[in-house]
């Protein structure tokens, strides 16, 4: 079992598995995104309160949904590399930020422009949802900026894990601060203990776009990795055997 | 017990050392104090508005810019110890380096945000507030800037050893503090609007203790790591 | 076991892709020097720095007393004193004030250290503030402190740079009657004052 681990942990494995896997994750992942925007624009039917303009759901949640994974993902490979001091895990959190925070972003915006129909406006300061969201985006701004401002990579690496666990907190508040204030935006739907109460025709395509980005992401996040660990093991053997095959090729 | 009691030496007289050095450096410790009479008393002349909207705005102004000259001091806290070599022997004390570094928040809290307190009932004067609410406003500030100490500590203690480190600095504690500045800023207005339910300080004094847990921790942590 | 021993163990330390040391190992017994020589750059100060405890080899382990120093860091600090050329007194504040508070956060240190400012010439000054002593005095100072501190090992950063001769002398006469009195000291320089004084000594390039 420990051999495993190890063996996951290792760069030349990372690398080696990857270049199969993205691929797969990659297709798979569009052509689900593929089949639930269109399954959601043309074919789902319209809501009874909102009529068509709550079809942006199929971009909006599964964004919003990312960039919290995204951050609990962070916070569990920061959390493996103050521990286990596993160089892997730095790569992961570090090509990780950009994504989360484009996603956050994504998230912010596909928000507010449902938000103009529906509740009538752009933001609420007030509300405890956007506003957690937006402390988020703002955390992977600091993460990005304090990684970037200190010189010596160690040094970067264990500092900004330090700040993303300090951060974590945030992920709880956003997911429930719709339970525990008042909020203009709606209560969970489909994480219910009897079933998510959508309709089956919403319901598919909205599943079929979350699991296609969590796919797709996790093909780009792969790929970021890659680069990444390159960058950081240049100076090793398999890095250079590997330039050395490219070379040949 | 005995070492207990050194442990509390240790605190009171970093406490006492940092009080002690700001006295003797008094322009430091009165710029930001500065600052912020001199900020909250040019808004109300660039905003022309009249009483009732003027007593409205009053505490969320307040309240920024109570942040604003707090974080000016903030970037100070370990720098100095770090220019003078004093760190290092912070960190091979035989004191627990969380005890220390929650001495020197602590300090700085009694440095920067208790004269903040203390001025801003009059302050609050410039934006027409009666007493009662800008003594609410002085509360709300207590325990906020206490909040804002432990957390710019440990801000302070990740941006060490980076250049320009108090723009970054800003930007990591300044997100985190918009809780407080929502719930702080509201508390007054509701006060002011006639509801004297205290649900708002529960929220800011919950948020202070969650920072006073981990703050002097995590703050330690972060200057060892540093200091490599 | 003899007390008061210092054991270092494989130690190995990487700064980026350069080696500064590796797999070094060696033992400081009672009333014993170590010499850590070599040019600037060479990695003496980090040496220095993951032996106190302040940076982490990445191999390695460092015992004092047959406990490895990350498991009691605690009694470790109490056991050792500091010396760099970063003097760490506050410039605001005088001698008196700085070393009574450094007594504070020491339990055994010395409680009346005027006779030994006196020792050191540092009487005149001690109600001074700190930032107007000279070189000298402030290395004396910075002695005075490792004097008090009562701790049996001493580790030195550079201890006689930017000094004269009388300081220089100043700083063997402390090693010599620490070791007399059966301390550890443990000193990182590049100058040749110290050469004849052990024969533990550790050359880093």
């Amino acid at each position: 079992m420990m051999k495993f681990i190890h063996k996951l942990a290792s760069p030349p494995h990372f690398y080696s598995i990857s270049s199969v896997l993205i691929p797969w994750l990659a297709i798979t992942g569009l052509i689900l995104i593929l089949f639930g925007v269109v399954n959601g624009l043309f074919f789902a039917p319209p809501d009874y309160q909102q009529g068509d303009a709550y079809r942006i759901i199929y971009v909006h949640v599964p964004a919003a949904y990312i960039s919290m994974m995204t951050y609990t993902l962070m916070a569990i490979s920061s959390a493996i590399a103050l521990i286990w001091r596993i160089k892997l895990a730095n790569a992961i959190t570090v090509s990780a930020a950009p994504l989360g925070a484009w996603f956050t972003f994504l998230a912010l915006v596909t928000g507010s422009i449902w938000g103009k129909p529906m509740w009538g406006t752009w933001w609420e300061w007030g509300d405890p949802r956007l506003t957690s969201e937006l402390l988020m985006l703002f955390l992977y701004f600091g993460y990005m900026a304090l990684h970037a401002s200190i010189v010596d990579e160690k040094k970067a690496d264990q500092l900004s894990s330090i700040l993303i666990l300090v951060g974590a907190i945030n992920v709880p508040v956003i997911h429930y601060s719709v339970e525990w204030w008042s909020s203009l935006h709606q209560t969970s739907t489909l994480l219910k203990i009897d079933g998510p109460s959508i309709a089956t025709s919403m319901l598919i395509p909205l599943l079929s776009t979350i699991f296609g980005t969590t796919l797709y992401f996790l093909s780009l996040l792969m790929i970021r990795t890659r680069s990444e660990v390159i960058m950081r093991q240049k100076n090793t053997k398999w890095v250079k055997d590997l330039i050395k095959g490219v070379q040949n090729a | 017990m005995n070492k207990y009691l050194s442990i509390w030496n240790g605190f009171t007289s970093t406490v006492k050392r940092d009080c002690l050095l700001s006295k003797k450096n008094l322009t430091q410790f009165l710029n930001p104090l500065l600052l912020f009479i001199l900020v909250s008393a040019s808004f109300p002349f660039a905003v022309n508005l009249n009483e009732s909207n003027l007593s409205t705005i009053g505490p969320g102004v307040i309240w920024v810019i109570a942040i604003l000259s707090f974080l000016l001091t903030l970037s100070n806290l370990y720098m100095h110890d770090l220019d003078d070599g004093c760190l290092d022997y912070m960190l091979l004390s035989p004191q627990p380096l969380p005890i220390l570094t929650f001495a020197k928040t602590f300090a700085h809290w009694v440095l920067s945000g208790l004269p903040i307190v203390l001025i801003c009932p009059f302050v609050a004067i410039f934006y027409q507030m009666e007493l009662d609410d800008s003594l609410v406003l002085a509360l709300t500030l207590t325990i906020g800037t206490f909040a804002l100490s432990l957390i710019g500590s440990i801000g302070a203690a990740l941006t060490l050893s980076t250049k320009n480190n108090s723009i970054l600095l800003s930007l990591l504690v300044l997100p985190v503090t918009i809780p407080i500045l929502i719930f702080g800023a509201k508390t007054v207005v509701l006060y002011q609007n006639g509801h004297t339910s205290l649900s708002g300080f529960y929220f800011i004094g919950a948020y202070c203790m969650f920072a006073l847990s981990f703050s002097p921790f995590v703050s330690a942590a972060a200057l060892r790591i540093g200091s490599e | 076991m003899p007390i008061n021993r210092l054991k270092i163990n494989g130690l190995t330390l990487f700064r980026g892709e350069r080696c500064l040391f590796k797999n070094l190992n060696f033992v400081v017994s009672d009333g014993e020097i170590l010499l850590i020589k070599g040019k600037n750059g060479s990695g003496k100060t980090s040496l220095l720095r993951t032996i106190s405890g302040l940076l982490e080899p990445d191999q390695g382990q460092i015992y004092w007393n047959g406990i490895d120093i990350t498991k009691n860091r605690h009694e470790y600090h109490e056991n050792l004193s500091w010396l760099s050329h970063k003097h760490g007194f506050k410039k605001e504040l005088s001698v008196n004030e700085n070393l009574k508070y450094e007594l504070s956060l020491r339990s055994n240190a010395i409680q009346d250290f005027d006779r030994i400012l006196k020792k050191l010439s540092l009487d005149e000054v001690k109600n001074r503030p700190f930032g107007i002593l000279s070189a000298g005095q402030k290395r004396r100072a910075s002695i005075a402190r490792m004097i008090i501190s009562k701790a049996p090992l001493y580790l030195l950063d550079e201890p006689v740079s930017n000094l004269d001769s009388e300081g220089q002398e100043i700083v063997r006469s402390l090693v010599i009657e620490h070791t007399k009195n059966n301390g550890v000291c443990v000193m990182a320089t590049h100058q040749d004052t110290f050469a004849n004084m052990t024969t533990n000594v550790i050359e880093l390039t």
